[in-house]
This record gives C-alpha cells, structure tokens and sequence, in this order.
C-alpha cells in the first residue's frame, strides 16, 4: 500500500508511552496512563474543534484537520498538548480556508441574540404589573436607559460568547467575566431605576408582555431549527460520515441557545411567586 | 532552520507517498531531532493549498485511516528549485567560512 520507505506500521511504531510503560511494569499502571492520556486527548480535541468553528473553517476541513491530529496521536503514543502546543493556537497556525459568508454569520447572530434580548427586557418589564393584576404598564425613564444598555451590551455578545467558549473548561474566569458584564452593564441601569421614575407613557401590559414573548423565543427557535437543517456537519475523512462533537459540547451549544429563554422564563414565575397581588 | 524544514519535508515524500508520523520519525532519523506534530502539519497543509502535494485519505484497520501525502508535478519541480537554491546557497556559506571575506 505504502511506497515510501519511510512508512512502517504504527502497530510496531515508537510509541512515546512505551518506555515509560515497561518501566512501570504494572498493567494497573499501564491503564491508568493511558486512560489519563485519552481524556487529555478528547479534552485537547474538543477544544480544537471550537476554535476551528470560531475561526468558521468549514465542517469537512475541521473533520479532516482533527483525524490528522488523531492519526498523529495514535502513531506517537503523544499527548496532544506537547505534540500540537494550544489547540487555539495550532487552529490558527494550520491557517484553514474559512467559510465564503463567514462574516455573514456574526451579524445574524447579533441580530437574533438582539431580538431575543429586547424580548427579554420587555418581558421583565411586564411581569411586575401583572402579577400584581394591573393591566397597564407605565413606560418609565430607567425603562427606556437599561434597553438602551441592552443593546450596547448586545454588540459585545459575539466577542464575549467566543471568550466564555475558549474559557468554558476555567469557572473562574467565566464567572469573572460574567461579573464584569453584569456590573459594567447593570450598574448604570440600577442607577437609571433609582433616578429614573418618571413615567413617559403607558401602555397595555399584556399584549405586550406576549409580543416581548414571541420576540424572546422566536430567535432561539429559529436558531435551533437553522442550527439542525444547515448544519456546517464534520464530516469524517475517508467515510464521509458525518461526526457528532462530544455530548458536552452539543449541551453547552443548546444551552448557549436557550439560555435567555431559560431566564426569562424562571424571571417571570419568580416574579409571580414573590410578587402576586403587589 | 523552518526554510530548511520545509525543504526536507518536501524530500521526505520524494519516495513515494507517506504519512504525517513516517514523515516526522525520517526527519528525525536524519538528524532533525523530534519533530513535532504542531510544526509538520501546518507546513503541509501549506503545500497542499499550493498545489505541491495531493492527499488522500486511505482506510486503516479501525479507524478513518490514515492521510497519505504524495508530491505532485508542481511539488517535485519546487523541489527540484527549492533544492538547487540551498546547494547555492550552503556553497556561498561555506566558500564563506572557508575564505572569509572577499578583500576590497
């Protein structure tokens, strides 16, 4: 099959392990490093596969991209952070073609995370007067500020989203950058709540409180239903079989997803429950 | 270092079509140390989007297989003039250390 006379049969290749291994002389050992090898591995690779996404490189290259790295791991016995350094960096340097409207991309998704936020926003708005029975909802000053704030906070999402992406595996940087926003973003809206009572206008709460709905589950619909009928798939090399990434990954892109419909939808009972009749 | 790499890189498929690991476990048998799976690749990768190598995935026993890299046409003629302007240059080099410097 081979032509070269550099090949030889990975079964009887230098693997890195091997060395190590015989010196334990413990199959327990054996396992248990190998084992340790594996997750790294998995880890590594599931990291490369999102950074490869960020970058938008398309689904069959990104299949290819990782059953070289495979390939290569599985010949050298090597772990994959020693032998390809960081997967974000090795994502770069590979410098794959990406997507024709790659571009196009980022500014659906600030338009569909945009209308999912208003809805959201408004929604929050609305749950306080009718919970209390009240069917008009009075339009305050502060109101009008923290929709303002959501939007500016909107333009940063597809930079922060790839950041919490790349920090998914290090809580404490999530939650660092999660408290930044909140405070960098709510801190003037909380301001806004306390000077801002001033009613504008008024307006009837429920039909409102059903359109913010629509508006908030409308794009997390529609980003699911896109997400699965023209899915950029990784296909497998060779088989052409389309790969699913690992069951984390897939939870956490669902999750991502619905996440403001989640909030909106525990901000509301909560409202209802703690507040009724106010 | 990296030019002279990706030169012998290029002359390690001149054989015959081979594979990522045959082709870092030769460099290494020739004296280039360890090579690493992050360095070998992207300059693959490199050659393959200028047309000097052609892959082709072929199946293994268990799994996709492995990605066999062959030179093309255009690949064995940048060989051909890659390897001609090292000899150029490592006989400008030693002429160099040799003699020193050409007196004015």
């Amino acid at each position: 099959m081979t032509s070269n006379p550099h090949d030889h049969d990975s079964s009887d290749s230098g693997n890195a392990d091997t060395g190590i291994v015989d010196s334990l002389g413990d199959p327990a050992g054996i396992s248990v490093t190998e084992t340790a090898r594996e997750t790294d591995n998995a880890a590594w690779l599931d990291d490369f596969t999102i950074e490869l996404r960020l970058l938008e490189v398309p689904g069959a290259a990104i299949g290819d991209a990782v059953a070289s790295v495979r390939e290569f791991l599985a010949d050298s016995g090597a772990r994959a952070e020693e032998s390809f350094g960081s997967a974000a960096r090795y994502a770069v340097e590979l410098d794959l073609p990406t997507l024709p409207d790659a571009g196009k991309s980022i500014t659906e998704a600030l338009l569909t995370n945009g209308i999912g936020l208003i809805g959201l926003v408004v929604l929050g708005y609305t749950a306080y007067p009718l919970a209390g029975g009240d069917d008009g909802l009075a339009v305050r000053l502060w109101m009008v500020v923290s929709l303002g704030v959501t939007l500016l906070v909107l333009g940063l999402l597809p930079r922060i989203v790839s950041v919490l992406l790349r920090a998914r595996n290090r809580p404490r940087t999530v939650g660092l950058i999660v408290a930044g926003v909140s405070f960098g973003g709510f801190g003037p809206v909380l301001l806004s709540v306390w000077w801002g009572q001033a009613v504008l206008f008024s307006v009837p709460a429920l039909p409102v409180a059903i359109g913010a709905g629509i508006l908030l589950l409308a794009p997390a619909i529609w980003n699911q239903v896109h997400q699965n009928l023209q899915a950029d798939l990784i296909i497998e090399p060779g088989t052409g079989a389309p790969t699913l990434p690992s069951l984390g990954v897939r939870l956490f892109a669902v999750g991502a997803n619905w996440i403001m419909v989640i909030y909106g939808a525990i901000s509301f009972v909560l409202i209802f429950a703690l507040y009724p009749n106010n | 270092m990296r030019a002279a790499l990706s030169l012998c890189v290029l002359r390690a498929l001149a054989p015959g079509p081979t594979y990522g690991y045959a082709i870092a476990t030769a460099l290494e048998a020739a004296g280039f140390g360890a090579i690493k799976g992050g360095t070998l690749y992207p300059l693959l990768t490199r050659f393959e989007a200028a047309g000097w190598i052609a892959a082709e995935w072929r199946p293994g026993a268990g799994g996709p297989g492995r990605k066999y890299f062959s030179l093309t046409d255009d690949g064995q003629r940048e060989l051909a003039e890659q390897s001609a302007h090292w000899q150029l240059f490592s006989t400008t080099v030693h002429d160099h250390l040799q003699k020193g410097p050409a007196e004015s």
